[in-house]
């Protein structure tokens, strides 16, 4: 029962951690993302640049999350699941890489 | 570049978002087509777009699921391992293999499988189930708390191996296909791992973002996306990420699993004029 309770305090902590990640990950995307579209409209020549550097802040944070999770789960000492997500990052990379390829 | 075009692709996206997290699916379901057919961008542009209104679906309709525990991370992470080196496996083999064949397999299997969603239309929560042994090492089991039935809601998850290697497959299919990532996910979880409906959207929509962000950043070299087009899709998915999150919760399962029943015929069509195009 208390190892159970173990667990649970853990999946807890994982979650709160991983949507404070995301919150601010997509905040700042969107704050960018929204001042690029108002410049853009306004017909300001740097707007482009700062919506794409909302997009890329978007792009990264979903797999910052997978690295992030990997610590959390090292922390934890539940190494197989820190595992999993190095071979998530990695297949990753490769699939990224084959496709730039292309 | 008008305001006017900005304003209905920033509408247009809220009402993919909202869908979008309220299914665990992309979105790319109404944003591809949208932006072909009615505002005549490439659909090179359209895909891109799409592929990065998954990442704002997923990262956005996260943050709340994440805190209502809807999301199981243990089981996402277990079956992000499927996908992501599906996907991997699936750009390698583009240009292998025959898209006519594949569009048409899945096609049927979308057609059968909301037969199977019709079937189970009134379950609103999966009974009885026992983990197996690989889900109990894993500790894949999950509790949420429901708001419409007002209770916490206990649950174990099973066929963890058969999950994986569905993901896998629906991984490279949907690298392959370029469609219903978030579907085969969902799908391979309610009926097949037989986690709770809820549970299951959120799980997917927590996962889609991952391997989306992989194929972004192969749009991002090839020139793509088009900060004019992503930008307002992205802004406005996201936004809608946050009402169809509170819309959700607010839903029973049975009602969820009715949503679905449509949505697949769609999506079994749309796969199969894609098949005949070929």
């Amino acid at each position: 029962m208390e190892m159970m309770e173990g667990k649970q305090s853990q999946v807890e902590s994982i979650e709160i951690v991983l949507a404070r990640l995301l919150r601010i990950g997509s905040m700042i995307a969107a704050a960018l993302m929204a001042l690029g579209i108002i410049l853009l409209l306004a017909g300001v020549g740097i707007g482009a640049t700062v919506v794409t550097a909302g997009l890329v802040v978007l792009v990264a944070t979903p797999v910052l999350r997978v690295v992030v999770a990997g610590f959390v789960f090292l922390r934890e000492r539940d190494y197989l699941f820190a595992l999993f997500c190095v071979v998530v990052v990695a297949a990753l990379g490769v699939g990224m890489l084959i496709g730039n390829l292309e | 570049m008008g305001t006017q075009t900005t304003l209905l692709i920033l509408l247009l996206s809220v009402a993919a978002g909202v869908m979008g997290s309220m299914m665990g699916l992309g979105g790319g379901i109404i944003i591809v087509p949208a932006l072909t057919l009615l505002f005549g961008y490439d659909f090179r542009t359209a895909v891109a777009a799409s592929t990065v209104s998954i990442i704002a679906t997923s990262t956005g309709a996260a943050v709340a699921y994440l805190r209502d525990r809807l999301t199981n991370t243990r089981v996402a992470m277990w079956l992000e391992m499927g996908t992501a080196t599906g996907a991997m496996t699936g750009a390698l083999l583009a240009g292998f293999l025959d898209a006519k064949f594949l569009f048409f397999l899945f096609s049927a299997l979308m057609l059968y499988s909301s037969y199977s969603m019709y079937k189970v239309r009134k379950s609103e929560l999966p009974e009885g189930i026992e983990p197996d042994a690989l889900s109990a090492k894993l500790q894949l089991a999950g509790e949420y708390h429901d708001q419409v039935l007002g209770r916490t809601i206990r649950y174990n998850v099973t066929q963890t191996k058969l999950g994986l290697l569905l993901m896998y497959f629906s991984g490279a299919a949907a690298g392959l296909l370029g469609i219903g990532a978030g579907i085969f996910k969902v799908l391979a979880m309610d009926q097949v791992m037989r986690i709770p409906i809820k549970a299951s959207t959120a799980t997917s929509n927590f996962m889609i973002g991952v391997t989306a962000a992989a194929s972004s950043v192969v749009y991002f070299v090839r020139g793509d996306v088009v900060p004019s087009v992503a930008g307002p899709v992205a802004l406005g998915v996201l936004g809608g990420a946050l009402i169809g999150t509170r819309i959700m919760v607010r839903l029973k399962g049975t009602t969820l699993r009715k949503m679905f029943i449509p949505l697949l015929l769609a999506v079994a069509v749309q796969m199969f004029w894609k098949g005949l195009g070929q």
